[in-house]
């Protein structure tokens, strides 16, 4: 799984986690050591989903989040 | 408007959602002036134009706590802005769930404890030569009841609120005698964003609500209630306190 991926289902699954890819994603860059496309996808498309999601993300949306997430992913690193 | 608060300089951090934020309406309505402070823009511009229905005397600060320039800023446009400052409340706090110990990344460590406790830490350092200028002043940390019982669903959470209190402590014991009584909260489950993002799912939230011994989970006000009297002068004689506001939750016996 990359990077990206597996920030976007932590993000899902736990709340303050997410906030930190939120709002200080630079911190996620530096200790994730992300790449400069990476950290731009973190910061950009990836943030606007981030911010759509809801508190909490119940359980049984865990996958369909995650499968779009991942999608949304992918298609910024191609 | 009452005015237990009226004139006085007040900067929240974390005030753009939960308890930073009902502290930030309950001051406001008591007159005091006051600094928003979060890392989040967007729900901190949300935040403001809500408490500019209350009252004027309202400026916002985007900053990320565990970072000492941003810190030193934020205090620097709240002095500015407001000519002084007389109170500091230490909300901004995140929760990263984590595996047990030997599991933990210490990158999650990291941004746990520099948020919750460095930053506690770097608010402080700045804000305590202002109200040292000004005379006196009151700070209130929050902690939470994860920091005196054990959180096992994030040990790093647990126990950089277990430090917030010591802190909190021993901050007093330094500066008391010069005019700062620096005290902590420990809330216990609050129906806040955090608290719903962290119990992952609104059902398990439900289930604290039902078996809490009050029947409800705490509302951030009951916390924004509390913080003002801590900041007031009605608490005038307590300083290096911590005061649990769980509804009677420690005092539970466990469910067999």
């Amino acid at each position: 799984m990359d990077k990206l991926t597996e920030i976007a289902q932590r993000s899902i699954e736990d709340y303050g986690f997410r906030q930190i890819a939120q709002w200080s994603p630079d911190d996620i860059v530096s200790q994730w050591e992300l790449s400069c496309q990476e950290a731009a996808i973190l910061k950009g498309p990836l943030k606007d989903e981030l911010d759509l999601l809801p508190v909490p993300v119940e359980p049984d949306e865990y996958l369909a989040v995650q499968e779009r997430l991942t999608k949304i992913v992918e298609k910024a690193l191609d | 408007m009452a005015n237990k608060l009226r004139n006085k300089v007040a900067l929240v951090t974390g005030g753009a959602s939960g308890i930073g934020q009902a502290t930030i309406a309950r001051f406001a309505k008591e007159g005091a002036k006051v600094m928003l402070a979060d890392r989040n823009r967007h729900a901190a511009e949300e935040t403001l134009n809500k408490i500019r229905e209350i009252t004027p005397y309202v400026g916002m600060s985007v900053v990320d706590v565990s970072k000492e320039d941003e810190v030193q800023q934020m205090v620097r446009d709240t002095v500015d802005r407001f000519n002084g400052l007389d109170i500091l409340v230490n909300a901004a706090a995140i929760l990263v769930l984590c595996p047990q110990l030997a599991e933990i990344d210490e990158r999650d460590w990291d941004l746990v404890m520099n948020t919750n406790l460095k930053g506690v830490f770097l608010c402080s350092k700045a804000a305590i030569p202002e109200m040292l200028k000004g005379g006196a002043g009151a700070i209130v940390n929050i902690s939470s009841v994860a920091g005196i019982s054990a959180y096992a669903r994030s040990l790093p959470y647990s126990v950089s609120k277990a430090g917030v209190i010591h802190l909190t402590l021993t901050t007093a014991s330094q500066y008391t005698p010069r005019g700062i009584r620096v005290n902590c909260i420990a809330p216990g489950t609050v129906d806040t964003p955090q608290a719903r993002g962290s119990s992952q799912s609104s059902e398990a939230l439900r289930d604290i609500a039902n078996n809490h011994p009050m029947g409800r989970i705490g509302s951030p006000e009951d916390i924004a209630d509390t913080i003002l009297y801590l900041v007031s002068d009605e608490s005038s004689y307590i300083s290096g306190s911590t005061i649990v506001v769980d509804g009677g939750a420690l005092t539970s016996p466990p469910r067999i």
